[in-house]
């Protein structure tokens, strides 16, 4: 899984977006040189296939249908940026915390999320102690187990009832890369 | 290190605790910890935040101050 942040002037940094096994980073590279206005860091360890940016660019100007996907793909993640957003201003921790649980789950297709309560904080834009308090909340409710370095989703459909809206709006929006070739 | 624990009838405790250089910064910390838990919330394990005081402890479990979360909704 891979986490797309903003860093603030202080080191601070919050998390945009997640892409999983549904999507690529980097993709909007396809189009031509473009700008970076994140940084994109592997959050979670698994397989990932790499394509040099000049390579593939080469592939997008010959492919109309590939060129298609990767504009429908950004706009899905500029959707989700946008939706997070909202969610870090609006929502409360508690519904954040599931919200994002769920979406590392969608992203790895697995319940069990190796990641620290520190990372998760940064990702949450919240102070550990803050991420360690809810996540107890939710161990007490049985929809999680966490030791340390490792969280597990015990009932989803907990997690779902907590979780803001804005979870479903980004499951809506995210596209999985997929391409209709004649 | 101290540790922030949460306490009505209930207990919500703070397994790990954080590394801060005083009772002065434990005490900045608690509040930005309690602004971040109520905001946009109505309280925690069902319970309003109006029942809920969060205990700050130091490493030898003493409790050095508390704050009533009804204080930050």
């Amino acid at each position: 899984m891979i986490s797309l942040l903003v860093a603030g002037r202080n080191g601070d940094v919050v998390e945009t977006g997640i892409v999983g096994r549904e999507g690529a980073a980097g993709l909007h590279s396809g189009l031509g040189e473009r700008r970076s206005y994140n940084r994109a860091i592997i959050q979670i360890p698994g397989h990932f296939a790499v394509i040099s940016a000049a390579h593939f660019e080469r592939a997008v100007s010959n492919s109309p249908p590939l060129r298609d996907l990767i504009v429908r793909y950004v706009e899905s993640r500029w959707a989700e940026a946008q939706q997070i957003a909202a969610c870090n201003a609006l929502h409360s921790g508690t519904a954040r915390l599931c919200r994002w649980l769920l979406q590392a789950a969608d992203c790895t297709g697995s319940d069990h999320v190796p990641l620290t309560q520190e990372y998760l904080a940064d990702m949450l834009g919240m102070r550990r102690t803050t991420v360690t308090l809810l996540a107890q909340e939710l161990q007490k409710r049985q929809a999680i187990r966490y030791t340390r370095g490792r969280i597990t989703l015990l009932d989803r459909n907990m997690l779902e009832a907590g979780a803001c809206d804005c979870y479903e709006a980004i499951k809506r929006e995210n596209h999985p890369l997929r391409i209709e070739v004649d | 290190m101290y540790y922030f624990h949460l306490s009505n009838d209930d207990k919500v405790t703070d397994v790990d605790g954080t590394d801060l250089a005083n009772v002065a910064a434990a005490r900045i910390h608690a509040i930005r910890v309690a602004r971040e838990l109520t905001f946009k919330s109505e309280g925690l394990l069902d319970h309003s935040w109006a029942v809920w005081r969060m205990l700050v402890h130091d490493d030898g479990g003493i409790e050095l101050f508390s704050l009533p979360l009804s204080d930050f909704e």
